[in-house]
């Protein structure tokens, strides 16, 4: 048999080729111009981000004062000024970036893992076990750090139940997995129903909330510094084998045949979203949205694969989580939460990207 | 020999057996069919020569070597399978699908490289649908999706190549092509065995026919031998004739 | 068939009723049985009142066991020495009760524990109120009507300002009846007298001439979480001479602001509320920025003085806030009319001694002034 009797309807294979070759050319230099676009999106709204609030700093202050750590400048501004910048306006803003692209990428992660793009990285309960932990510690008055350990581990004790139902029960399908994780968040959100009326609701249910609904106001570099290595770690390990989220998407039979260690390599992908999830709500509480939105928004612009999805997913869940804690701090006089931002947006932007996507298929 | 399988038995967790110390082998150029009824567990029997489930008991060689002690990677490297077409949860072009071949040859840690992707384009080339490579894999037909799979199969550069009724879903002509697409691999050496429920294709295939009964006895041979009237009538439970066709030079199914 | 319900439910409520008392009477050998023997009342006291939500509400015989749903105005019971009546709270553990409370009822720690705001009707029939003061936000929601078709009566003295205060206290009042009302009475009375003359003594100052006054909430350490434009709050930081910065910054509701919003209006004052006062205090002194702002540089950081509960917000211990604010605001004019550190001490002890009953020493009033537990420390201290 000749190759042509598979391929009667194209006339000329050997131009085909060529045109598609230069098409994959095309295809690279769109996700570079895409890559630097956004890169470069995402300093402007970064030195946006320095610039905007409630305080006035002029400008060229502003810049100064950043600079002023590196270089030596003459001091034209004052203390509050620098407080402003240094203290309240740079962690929270690299806080945002990194906690962006953080659930965006864990976002991703999970949707490719479980074949579903419906999925967020709250999906085995890594948020509600968190939030658990955390309401927990508010309500026995723990400091903020005892919070934010009891957030982590919350979190992971959540995830660490959800993966030992299918165990259990001998069934390791990942049907039964995002089952078991569907009861262990609800589970968690009943605990956390209870520890809600137990709270006293003057003081403690404030701060809940303050868990829930998210918010960067309280972060500092010295808050933001222990959960570093728990989100950039894992992040640098799924970026680094983010091909194999390919294959693994592809369903665990293929995965499988074309030779990846299903358990390892999934579970391996899991701890590290887990992680990522869990040092995101110790930092800033639970961000909804983020982790389903923004991965779909990289798709529709650059296609499915990881390859290059990942990296763009992260930048642009930088550049949004900036834009929703700037509108948080400056609409108005009151520290807005970020989960009512993000519901706000994110809610109405994914009803147009599926309402895209349907126009595509149509 | 690339494969040989020796006494392999299967059976779900507390079910009963679905094959029992079934024998066969297949090598280099060789087509091996595999006829059953459905449920007889033709699928689960190419799943276990798959490394995809574990044999209670028996072996399974490949070029000599025990399946259970090779890692996932050494034997992706020498077993491809094809899956059933499916549509998978993401838009991949045709030329990323088709690169996941490669996937027993990427370390963890990388992506694949260009040369890689030039293994791939290769493939996509040898079956002629280049033109498709930036195509989404979910918005093309049934047909070049199956086209894509074997392609991606040739980019795996596997041995023995493995297909689950790679003519089901699939149209008269596009099955007829799909099968004349087997006979020319394995004109060109590689190993193959394919579980179909058209015994036309075995016939035209003119390799090693294997029919798994629902006893679960697994009876291997010549297709121009094993496939006579009797033992077609017998496993599909009809009267069943098989007629020399001059023009197409081999036997033709009838029901009568 | 409602009104087979209702006798149904009846039946259960007596019953219940009865074998409570006949358990009650086990525990306690002295029983309140003689007492009613050798004080019997002819003529039983009925009271109708229209409670803050508006209904009308007839109350029965003498109010002795109350139960009390709305933790705002737990503290008020505390104050007025009506402690004894105190049946149930809506707390989950009275151990929590703040020292200053024990100090004046240590019975306080004693009190059933009713859990949330909206215990099931049977935990309530089961403590044998006379009365049930509901949380206003179940008015909505018939808790109160659930409850007085248990033959229980039930009312809401929802308070947000002194006015609402003022009015609240005199239902409380006209319902308890006795030395309750005479001391509510006059507390109100007192609220109005030191309310105008503070109105008075600032009066004359120009907008531009008032400081801005902060306030911190206190109840985290959070230095951002503030009471919204139109609270208590502003009520008299703004009759004591002051421009609430809440106001300013156009929040309609309490809430945390951005710290920039606060450094914007940088305020000439800054109060510090709630249990985090003193570590509220220390962190405004510490952290950068905020101890650059106008107030802190001037040394007019304030805590607030609390006992059973914050003097800045609601309960009967407010009367003390206007003269204290005013201290805080405007210290010149407060020194002229003889309002210093010496006269509030003196105030604090008249003020406990007319409504609780209890004689403070000068120390514990001073320790009240500053902030302080009656044994001098802090009740969250700086570390």
């Amino acid at each position: 048999m000749k190759k042509s009797d598979f391929s009667k309807h194209d006339l000329s294979p050997a131009k085909g080729k060529v045109m598609s070759q230069n098409n994959s050319l095309r295809y690279a230099l769109k996700f570079q111009g895409i890559l630097w676009m956004s890169v470069i999106l995402l300093m402007v709204v970064f030195a946006l981000s320095l610039v905007m609030g409630q305080y006035r700093v002029p400008l060229e202050d502003t810049f100064r004062i950043v600079f002023s750590k590196i270089f030596t400048i003459n001091r034209t501004w004052d203390n509050i000024q620098q407080a402003v910048v240094m203290d309240l306006r740079l962690p929270r803003t690299i806080a945002a970036v990194i906690i962006g692209a953080a659930l965006a990428l864990s976002g991703a992660t999970y949707q490719s893992i479980f074949k579903n793009p419906m999925v967020s990285p709250d999906l085995l309960g890594v948020s509600s076990g968190a939030c658990v932990g955390a309401a927990s510690a508010i309500l026995l008055y723990g400091s903020s750090i005892v919070i934010q350990i009891c957030a982590f581990a919350g979190g992971l004790i959540a995830v660490a139940i959800t993966l030992m139902i299918p165990r259990l029960i001998r069934n390791e399908s990942t049907t039964v997995l995002v089952l078991s994780g569907i009861v262990i968040s609800s589970l968690m959100s009943s605990i956390m129903s209870i520890i809600k009326f137990v709270a006293d609701t003057d003081t403690q249910l404030a701060e809940i909330t303050y868990w829930m609904m998210g918010s960067f106001a309280m972060t500092t570099f010295e808050s933001m510094l222990p959960v570093l290595p728990t989100i950039l770690i894992p992040m640098a390990v799924i970026l680094l084998m983010r091909y194999r989220l390919n294959v693994l998407s592809l369903g665990d039979n293929e995965a499988k045949s074309l030779g990846i260690n299903l358990r390892t390599t999934r579970g391996m992908f899991i701890l590290c979203s887990t992680l990522i999830t869990a040092s995101s709500v110790c930092l800033s509480g639970t961000i909804g949205w983020v982790g389903l939105v923004i991965p779909h928004t990289a798709r529709m612009i650059i296609g499915s694969d990881n390859k290059r999805m990942l990296p763009i997913a992260m930048i642009f869940g930088g550049i949004f989580m900036l834009v929703i804690d700037i509108l948080c701090r400056t609409i108005t006089a009151a520290e807005l939460r970020l989960g009512i931002l993000t519901g706000v947006i994110g809610a109405p932007f994914f009803i147009f990207i599926l309402f895209r996507q349907r126009r595509q298929v149509q | 020999m690339i494969l040989e399988v020796n006494n392999l038995s299967f059976h779900y967790h507390n079910s009963p057996m679905i094959f029992n110390k079934v024998n066969f082998s297949v090598d280099n150029g060789e087509v091996l069919s595999i006829l059953g009824t459905n449920g007889a567990g033709k699928s689960t029997l190419l799943n276990c020569i798959a490394n995809l489930y574990k044999p209670v008991s028996g072996k399974i060689l490949l070029n000599g070597r025990s399946m259970s002690r090779m890692s996932l990677r050494e034997v992706a490297r020498v077993v491809g399978y094809v899956p059933q077409i499916h549509t998978p949860a993401y838009a991949y072009t045709v030329r990323e699908f088709t690169v996941m071949g490669r996937t027993p040859y990427i370390d963890a840690f990388r992506t694949p490289s260009s040369a890689d992707y030039r293994i791939a384009d290769e493939a996509l080339d040898r079956m002629g649908i280049t033109h498709l490579m930036n195509k989404s894999y979910t918005e093309i037909s049934g047909g070049e999706r199956q086209q894509v799979m074997i392609a991606r199969v040739i980019a795996q550069q596997p041995k023995l190549i493995l297909l689950d009724e790679p003519t089901a879903h699939l149209d008269y002509g596009n099955q007829y092509r799909v099968v004349q697409m087997i006979c020319q691999l394995a004109s060109e050496g590689y190993a193959l065995i394919m579980t179909t429920h058209n015994p036309e294709h075995a016939i035209i295939l003119n390799g090693k026919v294997a029919i798994l009964n629902r006893r679960g006895v697994l009876g291997v041979g010549q297709a121009a031998e094993t496939l006579s009237a009797k033992t077609l009538s017998e496993l599909y439970g009809l009267s069943i004739k098989t007629i020399y066709d001059n023009d197409a030079k081999r036997n033709v199914c009838v029901v009568c | 068939m409602r009104n087979i319900k209702k006798s149904i439910s009846l039946i259960i409520v007596f019953i219940l009723i009865a074998t409570m008392t006949a358990g009650c009477m086990k525990d306690n050998p002295v029983t309140t049985e003689p007492a009613k023997e050798t004080n019997p009342e002819p003529v039983e006291r009925i009271v109708t009142v229209t409670d803050m939500s508006g209904d009308t509400v007839t109350i029965k015989g003498e109010v002795k066991k109350i139960i009390n749903l709305w933790p705002a105005g737990t503290s008020s019971f505390f104050v007025m020495g009506a402690g004894d009546l105190i049946a149930g709270l809506a707390v989950n553990n009275p151990g929590t009760m703040n020292s200053w409370t024990q100090l004046f009822y240590p019975d306080c720690v004693n009190i059933p524990a009713l859990g949330g705001i909206t215990p099931t009707i049977e935990n309530i029939i089961k403590l044998e109120p006379d009365l049930v003061i509901i949380h206003p936000s179940t008015a909505k929601d018939g808790f109160a009507e659930k409850i007085r078709e248990v033959g229980i009566p039930a009312i809401n003295i929802n308070f947000s300002n002194y006015e609402t205060m003022m009015q609240a206290y005199t239902i409380l009042g006209e319902v308890l009846g006795g030395e309750y009302q005479e001391k509510l009475n006059h507390w109100c009375s007192a609220v109005e007298t030191k309310l105008t003359k503070v109105r008075d003594l600032t009066k004359g100052i120009s907008e531009a001439d008032r400081p801005v006054v902060y306030y911190i909430a206190g109840q985290t350490d959070s230095l951002t979480t503030t009471m919204a434009a139109n609270s208590i709050i502003s009520d008299w930081a703004e009759s004591a001479g002051g421009v609430y910065a809440p106001r300013l910054m156009e929040l309609a509701a309490s809430a945390e602001v951005t710290s920039e919003a606060v450094f914007k209006v940088n305020p000439d004052v800054i109060i510090c509320g709630g249990v985090y006062q003193h570590i509220e205090k220390n962190a405004l002194e510490t952290k950068d920025g905020w101890k650059d702002l106008k107030a802190v540089t001037t040394g007019r950081v304030y805590t607030n003085p609390y006992a059973c509960f914050n003097w800045d917000r609601f309960g009967l211990e407010s009367q003390l806030q206007m003269n204290y604010a005013l201290m805080c605001i405007q210290p010149e004019i407060a020194s002229n009319n003889g309002i210093t550190k010496e006269s509030m001490i003196n105030e604090i002890i008249d003020f406990y001694k007319k409504y609780t009953n209890y004689e403070l020493s000068t120390t514990q009033a001073e320790y009240m002034l500053n902030g302080l537990r009656p044994d001098g420390k802090a009740e969250f201290p700086v570390e």
